[in-house]
């Protein structure tokens, strides 16, 4: 364990970094999404297919938060 | 979904998260859901996108960073350059590796999804690098979950001090080496000593090293200050003050004593330090040579007597230990500074001659301590290794047999060596340490199985002991030289007599025998005589001489071997063989190793059966006896080795040949020359007693036909008693050949010998002379006096017989005593002579060595001594053959003087006489005979018989 254990405070690190990058770029990622995004990529999804479809995503989301509020 | 793979079921779970932090739609069965899960997958799967490249990624990476700059958002950039270096330098993955793929991809995807940096504003948040927190793990609690441990101070804590109690929980974990043992947290102890860590710095040099080292390599536990260690209060571990408790409430006068506390441990390395044979101890003390135990020494489990008579158990083998040591540095020299009255074999100067067999033992000892003293330290490097708990019991038990087997090595010392008298010659120290060793093995191999241990050990020190002893032995049987300069071999050289001296084999060595009863200590050195050893032997063996007893079979033949062998030596220093010897003596084994191998191999043998006490014994007299048939056919396998041999060589034959020609006559005719001129003298009454006529006539004698003899034969005269009354038969006496025999022939054929050779050389003389003086009458002589007394006595009428008659009876008393004479000649020459000497021939070629050789020639001589009628008993029978004899010479001398020297009663006398004599010696002979007692005096009874019915 011991062994692990600073390679997984250095991944946390990493992740500190990571997260300042986004925050930097403005990505509207949280951490959570971040981890989960950073998932996928280890799994191999291509990050363009990923970033295309977080893009959709939000769209598709926000379009329909206006139509209920509107609908509402 | 059957159609997906496990891959993609994985990934589900982290697509709907993704969906439901993204979207914000949280119930999977939303049609909007499932709608964008749908979305999401045919996207994953079926995108036309490129893969990432990495340099694409940096470009756009450093594209940002110079838009940052052009932009003059200095902060920004430098963040943004600081970042991006960070992050890609770190790892992401548990491989730990940096600028991977991942690295890569993540970085596309958020640049995809940026959303103008620039315009943005944005503040680097500080991120807190955690501190590094140790795993630290409290093995210590951990392993003693649930135990009570006592703790004594342990000589390899550096951090450890009965003086500062310590806590280990908050000590630097690194400076610990032991791991585990802690205080014992019982509830009464007391912990209001502060909780001090102990600062560990390794700093030697310092002035106050010394006092760190007593403080915390180990306590001392020996000097004045007794400080108490923390300890279980468990019944058990607290025995010791539980029991004082009862014993002040018992007894109101009790009084607790100082007390020094030691610990198991110590107890246990002393004792071992002690059966090392260390001297300078705390718990076990040296007084004068005796160990006795410190009466102040606890321990904290056990009560003081109980722990006591433990220690004094172990201080008696502690004793024998330092006995033995002693012993051993005594011999070997070594002085060690304390002086201890030990036990002293005489003051031992540097000029002494060194005691082989006294050091041969003691390295037979020094060797069996190494191997103890090996077992003692392996035993002290498990307790230093502290792998297992080791108490002092369990020592004591893995100790068991080599105490079992110092018992008896100290048995054996005390017996062997402590007990001797200090003024004791090397001789008897050795043979009783030899003899001590033999009896422990015979005694302990009696006991049988259970002793295998102690006889094996025995046996070793023994058979190590014994290799002087038969080195001595090995030098002195082949090479004939007794090398003993410190006089432990029980035979000794007499330096007086030098080889070629005529009593070379008789007193060259003396065998010394001590008696071993205990008051007696009469010591009797005797020259070992070859044939009167046998009759010491055994009386020695009624006295209970046990001189080296394992040798006992074999002495005689050890004596025998050594004498000759040194007689061999002075007749091989004319013929030079040396290089020879040299040679021979390479390639030989020594004595000592034939016998180890011959006792191996009895051993090994008897292995398939049962050792039991004789062959034990057997085997190794057996082996002794081998040892000198080894010994016996290295003798043989030379040429001139064998004594026997070598005194043929000599030609001893041809000098026992040469005495029996002179002094018994047997060379008939060459005496006959010497003696006849003698007896022409005495006739002529002339004085034949003059040594230069005696002299002359016999070197003529012998020179005509033993030309060789000559000058070795010589002839004394004795001075005879004149006062004694001798009758004529008697003028011969002192007349006494000698022969001159070299040396070795005259160890058989001694002086002794030869004057019993004269004796019956005088006797033959007697024989002779009266057989000389009948022969010599003529017949002539006394018809021609008749015819001249005829004219003369006619007119004597007053003539008893006429003298024709008288001259008849002359011719027949000469004829009888010529048959006396002539049968008794016989008998002598022939029956007992001739025969005698076949007989002795014989033997001399079938004797086997030098002693045997002796023994028969003193035999024969002694048998043709009784024979010849010589001996006291039979004096009488003597006395009458000599006067017959004499009577002979009487009858001669008168034939001879003429018809008118005598008168008729003369004739008279002379026949009764001879009558007389004549029916005595039959009758005596007769009765010898029909008893049986003297079978070869038949023939000469039945010769005489005859001559007697003829009267």
């Amino acid at each position: 364990m011991a062994s692990v254990a600073p390679n997984l405070s250095a991944v946390r690190e990493t992740m500190d970094v990571l997260l300042e990058i986004s925050r930097l770029l403005n990505s509207g990622l949280d951490m959570e999404s971040l981890s989960i995004c950073v998932r996928l990529c280890e799994q191999g999804i291509n990050p363009e297919a990923l970033s295309s479809v977080i893009k959709e995503l939000r769209k598709a989301s926000d379009s329909l938060k206006t139509s209920e509020n509107v609908g509402s | 979904m059957s159609h997906w793979n496990t891959f993609e079921r994985d990934l589900e779970k982290d697509v709907k998260k993704l969906i439901k932090s993204v979207s914000g739609l949280q119930d999977e069965n939303d049609v909007n859901f499932q709608l964008a899960l749908k979305f999401t997958w045919s996207n994953f799967r079926f995108h036309r996108f490129l893969d990432v490249n990495s340099h694409k990624v940096q470009n756009t990476v450093d594209g940002i960073h110079e838009k940052l700059v052009v932009h003059s958002d200095m902060v920004k950039a430098e963040t943004w350059k600081r970042i991006t270096t960070e992050f890609l330098n770190s790892p992401l993955l548990s491989d730990g590796k940096t600028k991977t793929e991942l690295h890569y991809s993540i970085l596309s995807l958020l640049l995809f999804l940026s959303d103008s940096p620039s315009n943005s504003s944005y503040t680097e948040r500080p991120r807190l690098k955690e501190p590094d927190s140790e795993n630290y793990f409290d093995w210590g609690k951990y392993l003693l979950e649930g135990e009570e441990i006592i703790l004594g101070p342990y000589p390899d804590t550096p951090v450890w001090s009965e003086d500062d109690d310590e806590v280990e929980e908050d000590s630097e974990p690194l400076s610990r080496e032991d791991s585990g043992i802690q205080v014992d947290r019982t509830p009464l102890d007391d912990h209001d000593q502060a909780k001090r860590a102990v600062q560990v710095s390794w700093k030697v040099g310092e002035p106050d090293a010394r006092t760190w080292l007593e403080q915390h390599v180990v306590t001392q536990y020996w000097t004045a200050k007794s400080s108490r260690f923390s300890h279980s209060l468990h019944l058990h571990s607290n025995l010791i003050n539980v029991w004082e408790q009862h014993l002040y409430n018992i007894d109101p006068l009790y009084t607790p004593e100082e007390k020094v506390f030691v610990s198991e441990t110590q107890v246990i390395r002393e004792t071992l330090w002690l059966l090392s044979g260390v001297k300078k101890l705390f718990i076990f003390q040296v007084h004068d040579g005796k160990i006795t135990v410190r009466n102040d020494v606890v321990v904290t489990h056990l009560t003081n007597n109980c722990l006591r008579s433990v220690l004094e158990h172990i201080a008696a083998y502690g004793q024998a230990v330092l006995r033995l040591q002693t012993f051993i540095d005594d011999v070997t020299g070594y002085s060690i500074e304390c002086s201890l009255p030990v036990v002293h074999n005489g003051a031992k100067k540097a000029s002494e001659p060194p005691f082989r067999t006294y050091q041969a033992f003691v390295w037979a000892l020094y060797k069996y301590f190494s191997s103890f003293k090996q077992e003692l330290t392996n035993i002290e490097r498990c307790i230093i290794a502290k792998d297992e708990t080791i108490t002092l019991s369990a020592v004591l038990e893995r100790l068991t047999p080599h105490l079992a087997q110092l018992k008896v090595l100290h048995k054996v010392f005390c017996t062997g060596v402590a007990e001797v008298p200090p003024d004791t010659p090397n001789v008897v120290r050795a043979s009783h340490l030899l003899n001590t060793l033999y009896k422990a093995i015979i005694e302990y191999d009696s006991i049988g199985e259970a002793s295998e241990q102690a006889v094996a050990l025995l046996f070793l020190l023994w058979v190590e002991t014994v290799r002087p002893y038969l080195e001595i032995v090995d030098e002195w049987i082949v090479h004939g030289n007794l090398f003993d300069p410190a006089k432990e071999f029980i035979i000794q050289r007499n330096k007086d007599v030098p080889v070629n001296h005529r009593d070379f084999w008789y007193a060259t060595y003396t065998l010394y025998s001590v008696s071993e009863t205990v008051e007696n200590d009469e010591k009797l050195s005797d020259t070992a005589s070859g044939s009167s050893a046998s009759d010491q032997a055994a009386s020695a063996a009624s006295k209970q001489h046990t001189m080296v007893s394992f040798l006992k079979p074999v002495l005689k033949q050890i004596i025998m071997a050594g004498k000759s062998m040194q007689l061999l030596k002075n007749l091989e220093n004319k013929e030079s063989t040396q290089e020879q010897l040299s040679l021979r003596d390479a390639e030989r084994k020594s004595l000592y190793t034939l016998f180890l191998e011959s006792v191996q191999s009895r051993l090994r043998f008897g292995e398939e059966s049962p050792t039991d006490i004789v062959t034990e014994q057997q085997a190794t007299k057996r082996s002794l006896i081998k040892m000198q048939s080894i010994v016996a056919r290295h003798l043989e396998l030379d040429d001139v080795n064998d004594p026997l041999l070598a005194i043929n060589f000599a030609r001893l034959t041809e000098y026992l040949q040469a005495m029996r020609n002179y002094f018994l006559l047997e060379a008939g005719d060459t005496m006959y020359d010497f003696y006849t001129a003698i007896f022409d003298k005495v006739f002529e009454k002339e004085s034949w007693q003059q040594l230069s006529f005696l002299s002359v006539q016999l070197q003529e004698a012998v020179g005509q036909r033993y030309p060789e003899d000559s000058t070795r034969l010589s002839v004394f005269l004795e001075n005879v008693d004149p006062s004694k009354k001798k009758q004529p038969i008697n003028n011969l006496d002192g007349l006494t050949l000698s022969y001159k025999v070299p040396w070795p022939v005259d160890i058989v054929i001694s002086s002794e010998c030869q004057k019993i050779y004269n004796q019956v050389f005088l006797l033959l003389l007697q024989i002779k002379w009266a057989k000389y003086s009948l022969d010599t009458l003529r017949f002539s002589e006394l018809s021609a006096a008749v015819r001249r007394n005829e004219g003369g006595l006619f007119d004597q009428e007053s003539a008893k017989e006429p003298i024709k008659q008288q001259i008849h009876r002359m011719f027949l008393l000469r004829v009888k005593l010529m048959h006396f004479v002539n049968s008794l000649h016989n008998y002598i020459m022939t029956r007992i002579l001739h025969s005698t000497g076949l007989e002795f021939q014989h033997q001399v070629e079938e004797a086997k060595d030098l002693d045997q050789l002796i023994k028969i020639h003193y035999r024969y001589l002694s048998t043709i001594h009784d024979r010849c009628l010589l001996r006291e008993k039979v004096s009488f029978v003597k006395d009458a053959i000599m006067k017959v004899l004499n009577l002979v010479l009487m009858f001669s001398s008168r034939w001879q003087a003429g018809f008118g020297a005598w008168k008729i009663e003369s004739i008279d006398k002379m026949e009764s006489d001879f009558k007389n004599c004549h029916m005595f010696l039959v009758t005596i002979l007769n009765k010898a005979v029909c008893r049986g007692s003297f079978p070869h005096l038949e023939s000469l009874a039945l010769s005489l018989m005859a001559g007697f019915e003829q009267c």
